[in-house]
């Protein structure tokens, strides 16, 4: 189980060890809202997507979309993490080159008060056994 | 390195995404702070402009002013690359800080003529351009220099593991003339190319 | 596409308060302008013009026709949508079959209404006191003639402003009403069509000769040259209306003033055009056509396809070679420009050969065996960014300019179509994000 934390408060990460994932297949994983609840969250979205990164400008494409409201979400003393599941699509493949890369990750964004918001983010590939790098020759 | 990892916008510290300076923030310089700058354009009764060459962090800036500024005033900052720049966008209450960023991609024409107005209007605002424009007092001189850059270099690789050096930035930076944002392409491609151990392959840039 | 109207922003201490529903609301109105706009002006075009007009069209149909004389000529003033128009007329005097001579004012077939009363005084202008004109009475009503018959159909293309600005306004009003703190993820997943976004380009249906598929030669060199062709003509056209202008003067100095200060430089000029434009016909399609065949199109990670290569054209060929080339390409908006990198991720030989000879009506043609590694990339293209593969063919005639031919080729999987998502690009939007602390 790996985890990333990009604003502290919440938690995200994939079952799968190692990250990676065949076209088609089911990914689960989990999060936890933890102190993000003391901060008037309103709602969270959780989504997987694909996005470009590189010398290009950012271009990105949401595969599957979620959206609860806070009053839907257990309440805090119940902090077992929650779950999550998607089939991932065949394609694009996460590619990893040298001036563009295509890079996939589920992305968990929580929305506050006062019209502030937080990402937490966390990568995986997708690809035939689970890895598409881009080519050196 | 670990080759293992997914690809993402943290494999490398000069994708764009971190080195646009629309979107990342200003990195003070020891010398001049931003909090100088803001002083120094509410001395000069919120008029100015702040000039330099791609990259060097105007727009970085310019919106590090409006935070600081929004505690005093109303702000409202224009991007002449996503507007059309209309008359209520440009001619607000003078009692507001109008921030544009871009104001060099604007024809001649219209400059001069938002210039002018802004001149009878007496309105706050700060512009970011290439080249000094007239009727507004210089805030702020950008000029990519070493300094500059590795003061930004360090921040972009301070939460990141890379085998490019300063050196490296430093010797590409002179070769591409000081031009900070050819100089972060050239090590986006020096970090991949050096990260997988591979011969240097050429780029070929166009401009359309 | 950003809003139209700048956030507002202030701040309170910790807290930020802004005017979103004051921007909304205000962008909303001004959407909503534009849908009033255009339906006033659609309801105008219709009821005031295109509808009686068409009415009439129908109704002259069963008019009948007749030998009328001009007797007089006229122009009136009528209310118009927003200023008075000015309508000329004729009055005619024709015989209704078994009735008594008539006289009568009609505007039908006379000219078009217009704001200016010069414009409707040149428009009777065409008619003469005492001329002869055909004309359509209305057999119930006599008094009723027109001078033309048959309705119009190009009117009807004033709709387009009207109904371009409703359209318009509607969807900014929508736009205005989706954007409500949402995210560029939700965005993309409610507003962006379903389209192929990810899929760089359906294969064409091009058969080939010798194997199932012939891939299309990349259509930049061929349009440049087209555009070329078509400047160079255009140019030189000018170039001989100019030097037609100055034979035909009169004076001998002004011939020679003509001639210094135009003809000389747009010949010039037209000369280097022409001159250069065969220099690139030459290189790019002179020597021959080149084909490539595969067997199979789109490929799939893992395959092996096979393919031809048919060369066609007269004469020796030093050295022809193609191969398998994949590149990355990065576009990145500074200021005005688009920075638009290329990258050659790998490039594999497919072929090579030297001093060949290639018969005039016996195209020379080359078997290989194409490879996509297991691990691909695939084809991808967004908007901003692209993988793409590509046959690459150099060709060096003995006796012209050395030519690079690209045939794009896709890499894909049969589900790509299906599965594609919408694409939004994260540049649109401006940094959405407080990353102060909580």
């Amino acid at each position: 189980m790996t985890s990333t934390q990009l604003e502290t408060g919440a938690e995200l990460w994939l079952d799968r060890g190692g990250r990676r994932y065949a076209p088609g297949e089911t990914l689960i994983g989990h999060y936890r809202l933890g102190a993000w609840r003391d901060a008037d969250l309103q709602h969270i979205e959780l989504s997987v997507l694909w996005y470009t990164a590189g010398q290009g400008e950012e271009d990105f494409g949401v595969h599957d979309f979620v959206r609860r409201r806070e009053a839907n979400l257990p309440r805090k003393i119940d902090e077992t993490p929650l779950e999550f599941s998607s089939t991932l699509p065949h394609t694009p493949w996460s590619y990893d080159g040298q001036i563009t890369k295509v890079c996939w990750a589920i992305r968990l964004r929580g929305f506050f008060a006062g019209g502030k918001q937080r990402v937490v983010e966390t990568e995986f590939w997708l690809g035939p056994n689970g890895d598409a790098s881009g080519s050196t020759r | 390195m670990n080759e293992q990892l997914p690809p993402s916008r943290m494999s490398n510290p000069f994708a764009t995404c971190w080195t646009d300076d629309r979107r990342c923030g200003y990195v003070n310089s020891s010398e001049d702070t931003a909090g100088d700058t803001l002083s120094r354009i509410a001395a000069l009764g919120w008029r100015g402009q702040i000039i330099g060459p791609h990259g060097v962090g105007k727009s970085a800036l310019l919106r590090e002013i409006g935070r600081r500024a929004a505690g005093r005033l109303d702000v409202r900052l224009v991007d002449v690359s996503f507007s059309t720049t209309r008359r209520s966008e440009m001619l607000i209450d003078r009692q507001q800080l109008l921030l544009v960023e871009g104001f060099e991609r604007l024809p001649l024409w219209r400059q001069m003529g938002w210039l002018a107005a802004w001149s009878v209007m007496q309105q706050r605002v700060v512009v970011t351009t290439h080249r000094r424009v007239p009727g507004l007092p210089v805030a702020k001189r950008l000029a990519p220099s070493v300094a500059c850059l590795q003061r930004l270099f360090h921040h972009h690789v301070r939460d990141s593991d890379t085998p490019v050096a300063l050196a490296d930035a430093e010797q590409i930076f002179t070769r591409c003339g000081g031009d900070l944002r050819q100089t972060w392409f050239e090590l986006h491609l020096l970090h991949e190319q050096r990260r997988r151990r591979s011969a240097a392959k050429p780029v070929r840039v166009a401009y359309c | 596409m950003r809003s139209r109207f700048p956030l507002l922003l202030k701040k309170r201490g910790g807290r930020r308060t802004g005017s979103h529903r004051w921007g909304r609301a205000g962008e909303i109105s001004y959407q909503a302008v534009f849908v009033v706009a255009g339906m006033i002006g659609a309801w105008w075009c219709l009821t005031d013009v295109l509808l009686p007009e068409r009415e009439l069209a129908a109704e002259v149909d069963q008019f009948v026709r007749a030998e009328a004389t001009v007797i007089d000529k006229r122009v009136i003033v009528r209310d118009g949508l927003a200023e008075d128009e000015y309508c000329p007329e004729l009055q005619l005097r024709y015989q209704p079959e078994g009735r008594q001579p008539v006289t009568a004012w009609t505007r039908h077939g006379v000219g078009r209404d217009s704001p200016s009363r010069d414009e409707a005084q040149i428009a009777l202008r065409r008619f003469a006191e005492g001329e002869q004109l055909t004309c359509w009475y209305d057999p119930r009503a006599p008094r009723r003639v027109v001078l033309t018959k048959g309705g119009r159909w190009w009117p009807w293309f004033v709709l387009v402003i009207p109904v371009s600005l409703v359209i318009a306004g509607c969807f900014g009003v929508w736009r205005a009403l989706v954007r409500v703190q949402t995210s560029p993820e939700r965005r993309a997943r409610t507003t962006a069509e379903k389209r192929n976004a990810i899929d760089p380009e359906s294969p064409q249906e091009n058969p080939g000769v010798r194997l199932a598929y012939r891939l299309p030669l990349d259509g930049g060199e061929s349009w440049r040259l087209s555009g070329m062709a078509a400047l160079c003509v255009m140019w030189n056209l000018l170039a001989a209306l100019v030097i037609y202008q100055a034979i035909g003067f009169e004076s001998v100095s002004g011939r020679v003033v003509v001639t210094v200060l135009a003809v000389a430089p747009l010949a010039a000029i037209g000369i280097w055009m022409v001159r250069s434009l065969w220099r690139d016909a030459t290189t790019v399609g002179g020597f021959g056509a080149t084909r490539i065949e595969l067997a199979q199109h789109p490929l799939s990670p893992g395959s092996t396809c096979a393919g031809v290569l048919i060369q066609a054209g007269a004469g020796r060929v030093r050295m022809l070679e193609a191969s398998l080339v994949c590149e990355e390409v990065a576009t990145y908006s500074q200021g005005t420009d688009s920075r638009v990198a290329t990258l050659e991720a790998s490039r594999v030989p497919l072929l090579r050969r030297r001093g060949l000879l290639i018969e005039a009506g016996e195209p020379l043609e080359i078997d290989f065996q194409l490879e996509i590694p297991d691990e691909g990339p695939l084809s991808f293209r967004s908007p901003h960014n692209a993988v793409r593969w590509a046959i690459e063919v150099r060709l060096a005639p003995a006796h012209a300019s050395e030519a690079t031919r690209r045939f794009p080729v896709l890499v894909s999987i049969s589900e790509q179509v299906a599965d594609s998502s919408p694409t939004v690009t994260l540049a649109d939007e401006p940094a959405t994000l407080d990353t102060a602390g909580v």
